[in-house]
C-alpha cells in the first residue's frame, strides 16, 4: 500500500472482516428448551398428511427487498402518507420550545424506567408458485430499565395476536395448510444487566463493557450527558458519528429514531435534537397527521432517490414528545404501492416501581 | 477390509429425499434437530444475538414440524427448507439487526481513521475494518444482505439460497456479486460513492 488511499477492498480484505464481524464465541448454545419443545409439539396430535404436496414453507426475500417489508394496510393507518411541501423547520422548533417545558418523569433510585413500544412488523410466507401470504402482526414490547444501569432490565415483547392480512387471507392461508399460530407466538421475559438482551448472559464488570457500545443505538446516561447542547454542534456530532454514506441526510433521521426508540432520550436533549433536525436543509413534513397505533404526530423525513423507503419521525409538536418512526415506500415495488407505511413504532416512556410491574 | 459392494436401499436417503411427512416424525425431526439446529442458531446469532436465535431456532422447527407435508423434497434440500424458514422468521426482527449493524459501525470513529486531508490512513486495523463493514451492511437491501450473509455465514451455496429464498440461482449469483462489487468499493471508503 505505497499511497494512503484505499478506494477498494480486496475479496481477501472484504472476506476477513465477514469473517470476524459479530464472530464472539458465546460458548455452546443451549438448544435443549428448543429441543423440548420440539418434542412437546411432536407429542401433540398431528394433522393428518395431505395427499398432495402442493406447498411448501419458505422465506420471501425474493419478493421483500425492502426495509420493513410489506405495507401497513391503511386500516390500520389513517391513509397513505403524501408529502406535503411545507419545511419541517416550524414544526421542530415549536416541539422544541414544548419539550423544553416538557418535564419527563424521572425514576428514582429505585425505580425503573418503563418504556413501551407498540410496533407493527411483518411475517410473510411463500408458498408453492411464487405467491408470497404477507400479514402484519402487532408486537408490543415493554422494557424496565433500572436507573442504576448495571441491575437487571426487563424485556417482555409478544405478540399480541393482532394483525392485519396484506397479501392474503386466513380462508387462503387454510387452504395452503399454514397454521395460524405461526403468527401468534408469545414472548418470553428476557433479563439482562446493563440491558444487554442480546447476549444476556455475558457478564461484563461494568456496563462500559458491553458488547453494543455507547452512542445513538445505545444512548447510555453518560454518553448522553457528553451531547452538545446547541443545535449547530448537534448536527455536527451526527454527520460525525453517522458514518458517511450514500444516504446523506436521511441517514441522520435513522440515527435520530435509534436514539429516540429507546425512550431514554431526556427531554432537555430532544430540545436539541430537534433542533438539529431544523437545520437539515431537504428535511420536509410528510405528513401533518401521521397515526402510530392511536398517537397523532407530525412526521417529517428526508427522501432520498437513491432509496426504496424513507425513515420518518414522528413528533407531537403541542408537548415536544417523540411519538416514534416509521417507513414510507417511496418507488412502487414488489406490489407495493409508493406512499404506503410499511412498517411502525410507537413509544411511550414512564416510571415503575418494580420489575416487572406495570406503571400506576 | 473390503466392504461388499451395496446395492442403493431405502436406508439411506441422500439429504434431498427426506421424507418429512413419514409416521415417525419424532425419529425424523429429532434427527433433523441434532444435524441442523446448532449450525442454525450460529448463524441467527450473529445475525440478531444469542437471545432472538434462541427464540428463532425453536420457532423454526415448530414451523418446519407444522408445516412437513408441504415439505417438497424434490425443489429444495431439508437445510435450505430450514434455513428459509429462518429467514422468513428473521424479517420481524431486521430493524434491531440494523441497529445494532449501526452501532458496531461506531466502533471505529472515522475522526481518527481521516487524515486532516480527509483521505483514510493507509493502513485499517481489522477491527476498523469490520466497523466499516457493519456501516455498509445496515445500508445494503434487506434481499441483498439475506444473500451475502447466508453465503459467508451460514456457509450455503448458491443453489441452496435459491431454494430457500425460491429465487433462481442465476439471480443469486448475480445478487452476489453486485453485493461484493458494492461493499468493497463501499465499505472501504470511509467517503462518499456509490455504484448503485
Amino acid at each position: 500500500m505505497a499511497d494512503n488511499v484505499r478506494p477498494v477492498w480486496t475479496d481477501e480484505e472484504l472476506d476477513a472482516a465477514l469473517a470476524t464481524l459479530h464472530d464472539q464465541p458465546t460458548g455452546a448454545p443451549d438448544l435443549a428448551a428448543a429441543k423440548a419443545a420440539l418434542f412437546a409439539a411432536l407429542e401433540q396430535p398431528l394433522p393428518a398428511p395431505k395427499p398432495a404436496r402442493r406447498w411448501r414453507w419458505t422465506a420471501a426475500a425474493a419478493v421483500i427487498v425492502i426495509i420493513g417489508g410489506v405495507a401497513v394496510a391503511e386500516t390500520v393507518l389513517s391513509g397513505p402518507a403524501a408529502p406535503t411541501a411545507s419545511a419541517a423547520a416550524p414544526t421542530l422548533h415549536r416541539a422544541a420550545i414544548a419539550a423544553i417545558r416538557e418535564q419527563d418523569q424521572v425514576a428514582g433510585p429505585d425505580q425503573y424506567t418503563y418504556v413501551r413500544t407498540d410496533a407493527w412488523a411483518t411475517d410473510g410466507v411463500q408458498l408453492n408458485g411464487g405467491r408470497t401470504l404477507e400479514k402484519l402482526v402487532e408486537i408490543v414490547s415493554q422494557t424496565w430499565v433500572p436507573t442504576e444501569r448495571s441491575r437487571d432490565w426487563l424485556l417482555r415483547s409478544a405478540l399480541t395476536g393482532r394483525g392485519a392480512w396484506l397479501v392474503g387471507s386466513d380462508a387462503e392461508r387454510k387452504a395452503a395448510g399454514i397454521p395460524a399460530d405461526l403468527f401468534d407466538r408469545r414472548g418470553a421475559d428476557v433479563t439482562a444487566p446493563c440491558g444487554d438482551f442480546a447476549s444476556p448472559a455475558h457478564k461484563a464488570p461494568s456496563c462500559a463493557d458491553r458488547n453494543l457500545p455507547a452512542g445513538w443505538q445505545n444512548p447510555t446516561p453518560a454518553w448522553l450527558a457528553g451531547l452538545p447542547t446547541d443545535p449547530q454542534g448537534m448536527l455536527s456530532r451526527l454527520r460525525a458519528d453517522a458514518p458517511d454514506n450514500s444516504r446523506g441526510d436521511a441517514e441522520l433521521v435513522t440515527y435520530v429514531n435509534d436514539a429516540l426508540q429507546t425512550g431514554l432520550v431526556p427531554a432537555k436533549v430532544r430540545a436539541v435534537l430537534y433542533q438539529a433536525l431544523a437545520l437539515l436543509p431537504d428535511l420536509t413534513v410528510t405528513q401533518k397527521e401521521a397515526n402510530l397505533a392511536g398517537r397523532v404526530g407530525v412526521a417529517m423525513g428526508v427522501d432520498d432517490p437513491a432509496y426504496p423507503t424513507r425513515d420518518d419521525i414522528i413528533i407531537d409538536p403541542a408537548t415536544g414528545r417523540y411519538i416514534g418512526e416509521r417507513t414510507v415506500q417511496l418507488r412502487t415495488q414488489d406490489g407495493i404501492k409508493a406512499g404506503t407505511v410499511t412498517e411502525f413504532s410507537a413509544v411511550t416512556t414512564s416510571v415503575a416501581d418494580r420489575l416487572g410491574e406495570q406503571p400506576k | 477390509m473390503i466392504r461388499p459392494v451395496r446395492e442403493p436401499s431405502g436406508d439411506d436417503p441422500p439429504p434431498d429425499s427426506t421424507d418429512l411427512s413419514g409416521p415417525d416424525p419424532a425419529a425424523v425431526f429429532g434427527r433433523l434437530f441434532d444435524e441442523h439446529a446448532g449450525g442454525l442458531h450460529r448463524y441467527l446469532a450473529r445475525r440478531v444475538g444469542t437471545t432472538i436465535a434462541d427464540d428463532l431456532v425453536s420457532e423454526t422447527f415448530l414451523a418446519a414440524l407444522r408445516g412437513r407435508h408441504g415439505y417438497d423434497p424434490a425443489r429444495a434440500g431439508v437445510r435450505p427448507w430450514l434455513y428459509g424458514i429462518a429467514s422468513n422468521l428473521l424479517r420481524r426482527h431486521v430493524r434491531d439487526e440494523l441497529r445494532e449493524l449501526r452501532a458496531t459501525a461506531r466502533l471505529v470513529d472515522p475522526r481518527v481513521v481521516e487524515t486532516p486531508e480527509g483521505r483514510i490512513a493507509d493502513r485499517l486495523d481489522a477491527r476498523a475494518r469490520v466497523a466499516l463493514l457493519a456501516g455498509a451492511l445496515a445500508r445494503l437491501s434487506d434481499g441483498d444482505r439475506e444473500v451475502l450473509l447466508l453465503t459467508s455465514w451460514a456457509g450455503l451455496s448458491p443453489v441452496e439460497i435459491a431454494q430457500a429464498l425460491d429465487i433462481p440461482a442465476g439471480t443469486v449469483r448475480s445478487r452476489l456479486h453486485r453485493v461484493r462489487r458494492w461493499l468493497r468499493a463501499n465499505a472501504a471508503e470511509h467517503g462518499e460513492g456509490s455504484d448503485g
